[in-house]
């Protein structure tokens, strides 16, 4: 396999096939990060473009000071921000003990598909869902650490802060996660699901 | 050790980002402590959970989606274009060192001209040659030129740095991000709303969210640029700062680059309106036209583009997250705090105070200097005196 670097090189000198090879390394993990930043699939898709595009437009300003894939996830966090900031909408996570809308009654009235399947499904949006309600630093850190299996150098590269921050931001993300996470777990647990 | 620290540190054990001992002390702990042991286990199973995600696969098509886009690129700028902005490109780079060049000979000429005349006062001390009522009249003059040049230079630099500024104009995002734990975390909240409006700035999206027993709340504020600094000092009063960043991304390169596509496709525009006017099939028309469609779409998301450009820059983002401290974190960390400021608060004190006596002493100096100059003068006086007796002997 050719690497990154000569494709990069490639790529600055106006090489297109080459470009596109290194989009089709990446394109599955950048439209992955993006989702899992904002949660909804039309705009990743729309993001993954803003990525490669404006990765196009920069890449002579790449020097190599950081592997191309940190310098992509850079971008792609960024672009990420720059959407999550547009999103005018007041989102208010409740603050009491009660569920967040819209996961218990569709446990109630799942009716479609083998049940595991359906089980399946929700489990992911609710783990989606529960990512959403992190401060972008923090889902930023934990998404790169635990979805995307980054090392925490690499992360401090990409968010461009202290290795000290990623720490902080990686274990009070996962905290707060599994916070979420386990309150709504009795819920999960099957004999819940079929008494119901 | 005790549990509140081992459970701090078990994300981290997680991931075997302690050192050896640390490891080592937080494994024996969790074989003996069932309540951490439990809290491990919750924390191992969340991460399995995000392990586990399924993995998505970008949407068919988006790669020829990407390429199409980056096509455009290649076709639209023309050669003198190019050209253009290779040579803006070059300009750019080159103004900034040589405006680097110009404030530091600017800072070397401004610096000289005050430091001259204080070197002229320590120069008698070699000069031990005239009299003393040239010393005296020498002494006066500079020290009123040195009021003079001091403002002149100063002022003329500052012109200069604002002249820069202004050729170049450029975009640059400002963002920042500050994380603070609070004591009361709504009374902060609604100072953050307060300083938002009073620096003309506002509250562009804000939530709560619950970290362990506490309570938080993520703003992000848009304020003007000139403002950012300031905000940022007043709202670090609000409580213990934990994260204070900020960053300026540069985006003038890419403002003018799309510009100047923007600019060239409405030639194209205007062109292809001509050659409407004078089409005479009906099959010419519908092709100048949907030519036409195209270039207007690429016109508009252009235009968007340099909106949005102009948007992040002419305010600043600011993204605050507030942390309500929660009792149990209090107790155990007030006395740290404590420790920190107090200690904080000796070494700024005795700074000050080193600080205060160099001033009184520099002062003193200053004072001193005429008597110190003349006394220097009379003994230069004293010992040419003594020598041209001595040579005589
Ligand atoms: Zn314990």
């Amino acid at each position: 396999m050719v690497s990154d670097e000569i494709l990069v090189k490639r790529s600055r000198q106006g090489d297109r096939e080459a470009f596109a090879l290194l989009i089709e390394r990446y394109q599955d993990k950048i439209y992955n990060l993006t989702y899992r930043l904002v949660s909804n699939v039309d705009d990743s898709a729309d993001l993954t473009q803003e990525v490669f595009y404006r990765a196009m437009l920069k890449i002579k300003e790449f020097r190599g000071d950081s592997s191309f894939s940190t310098w992509l996830y850079r971008i792609a966090t960024n672009i990420c921000y720059d959407e999550l900031r547009k999103r005018k909408t007041r989102r208010f996570v409740p603050l009491d003990d009660s569920t967040p809308d819209g996961f218990s009654p569709k446990i109630a009235d799942k009716t479609a598909g083998p049940a595991e399947k359906c089980l399946e499904k929700l489990m992911q949006q609710h783990i989606q869902k529960a990512i959403s309600t992190l401060p972008p630093p923090q889902r930023t850190a934990v998404i790169l650490r635990d979805i995307e299996g980054l090392s925490y150098e690499e992360i401090a590269q990409i968010s461009q802060c202290a290795l000290g921050t990623v720490k902080s931001r990686i274990s009070r993300g996962r905290k707060a996660l599994r916070d979420l996470l386990m309150s709504e777990q009795e819920l999960f647990s099957p004999e819940h699901v079929y008494t119901k | 050790m005790n549990c509140r620290i081992v459970q701090e540190n078990l994300s981290l054990y997680l991931d075997g980002q302690l050192s050896s001992s640390q490891l080592k002390v937080i494994a024996a702990h969790l074989e003996s402590c069932a309540s951490c042991r439990a809290e491990y286990s919750s924390l191992e199973q969340t991460v399995n959970c995000l392990r586990n995600l399924e993995p998505l696969t970008a949407p068919t098509g988006l790669k020829k989606k990407i390429l199409n886009q980056i096509e455009e690129i290649d076709e639209k700028p023309h050669r003198w274009m190019l050209t253009w902005k290779n040579s803006w490109k070059y300009w750019g780079h080159n103004a900034r060192k040589i405006g680097a060049a110009v404030v530091i000979i600017a800072a070397l000429l401004l610096g000289k001209t005050i430091l001259v005349p204080n070197l002229d006062f320590q120069r008698p001390v070699d000069l031990s040659g005239p009299t003393v009522e040239s010393g005296q009249t020498e002494m006066a003059i500079p020290k009123e030129q040195t009021m003079h040049t001091m403002q002149g230079p100063a002022q003329l630099q500052s012109k200069e740095l604002v002249r820069t500024d202004r050729v170049t104009d450029r975009k640059v995002i400002q963002t920042a991000r500050l994380a603070l734990l609070v004591e009361q975390l709504d009374k902060a909240m609604s100072a953050v709303e307060e300083l938002a409006q009073k620096k003309g700035g506002f509250v562009q999206s804000s939530d709560l969210f619950r970290f362990d027993d506490a309570r938080g709340a993520n703003y992000t504020l848009r304020i003007p640029v000139d403002q950012l600094d300031g905000s940022l000092d007043q709202l670090e009063k609000l409580g213990e700062v934990q994260d204070r960043q900020t960053s300026a991304q540069d985006v003038t390169e890419e403002y003018i680059d799309i510009e100047a596509r923007r600019r060239n496709l409405s030639q194209q525009e205007e062109r292809l309106l001509s050659i409407l006017a004078q089409a005479a099939t009906v099959e010419d028309i519908l092709q100048v036209e949907t030519h036409l469609e195209r270039v207007r779409g690429e016109v508009e998301a252009l235009t968007g583009r340099l909106q949005y450009l102009e948007n992040q820059t002419a305010l600043s983002t600011l993204d605050i997250e507030l942390r309500e401290r929660s009792r149990s974190i209090t107790t155990v960390q007030l006395p740290h705090d404590r420790l920190g400021t107090r200690l904080k608060e000796a070494f700024t004190g005795s700074i000050n105070l080193l600080l205060s006596c160099l001033g009184n002493f520099a002062l003193y100096l200053a004072a001193a200097l005429p008597f110190l100059l003349l006394g220097s003068a009379i003994g230069a006086f004293g010992w040419l005196l003594y020598r041209r007796i001595a040579l005589r002997k």
